[in-house]
């Protein structure tokens, strides 16, 4: 098997069910690449809080439930595990009625070596972050 | 997801013990949110994550909300991650520096023996 080539494309409903769904999915590709421990534990979290802020940020002014979705990917390469978070939503804007505690992010700063916040064209946004894996 | 669960029971003390097992995420904060509440009406509430495998920061969010509503009734609370607990909630625990602030035991009798000692019962 050649690892870089291997990926994870993933895209479900926008819903707080499909959360532990994704985690799961992202667990069963970090298996198959014998990827575990502690680095799997902080890559699912990243996931999740990723995820999380999908689900309770960018559809929030009553998008038709049916484009409402979350796309995952993940790649592996040599040294380094990627993983995407996106979605066709808003995009960033200020929120006083946030539900969260707004932990989300800087505890995804935390975890990962890298992470980039940007625009998803048309309107959305993509949380790209970056794990090294060392010698894994 | 097999055993994930939420249970509340009251304890001969009357202290209420929440007990989270398994994975919790968004897909569950209302089901916690309800039991902790619950769990509120007892003078003195302990938290137990000895079983659980999985939180987030909506998880967190529930869980200081709940704390903060116990000091302000007046009540006991009090959080268990014992030594069989997963390094994942270890992790975020330590990570947003709730385990300095919260009241952490290693296991249910301890938090029930240091609401004893205190008279008042365990620390808000």
């Amino acid at each position: 098997m050649n690892d870089e080539q291997v990926q994870l494309e993933l895209t479900v409903a926008s819903t707080a069910e499909n959360i532990p769904l994704v985690r799961h999915a992202v667990a069963g590709f970090l298996d198959g690449h014998s990827l575990s421990g502690a680095l799997a534990s902080d890559v699912l979290l990243a996931v999740t809080e990723a995820c999380t802020n999908v689900v309770q940020h960018a559809y929030r002014d009553g998008e038709a439930e049916s484009s409402a979705e979350i796309e995952v990917s993940a790649q592996r390469e040599s040294s380094a595990l990627t993983i995407a978070v996106r979605d066709r939503g808003r995009g960033f804007a200020p929120r006083v009625d946030s539900p969260g505690l707004g932990l989300g992010l800087p505890v995804i700063a935390a975890l990962t070596q890298n992470v980039e916040i940007r625009p998803f064209p048309p309107s959305g946004t993509e949380v790209v972050m970056t794990f090294d894996l060392g010698d894994s | 997801m097999s055993g994930r669960a939420i249970s509340l029971f009251r304890h001969e003390s009357g202290t209420g013990i929440v007990v989270v097992r398994g994975e919790h995420d968004l897909s569950t904060v209302d089901e916690l949110r309800d039991a902790l509440n619950r769990a509120l009406e007892a003078p003195a509430m302990i938290v137990d994550l000895s079983e659980t495998a999985f939180i987030d920061s909506a998880v967190l969010g529930v869980l200081i909300a709940s704390h903060r509503a116990a000091i302000e009734a007046g009540h006991n609370w009090a959080l268990v991650v014992g030594g069989e607990s997963s390094p994942a909630v270890r992790r975020i625990l330590e990570l947003t520096g709730l385990d300095v602030i919260m009241p952490l035991y290693n296991n249910t009798d301890e938090a029930l023996a240091a609401g004893s000692a205190s008279g008042s019962g365990m620390p808000g």
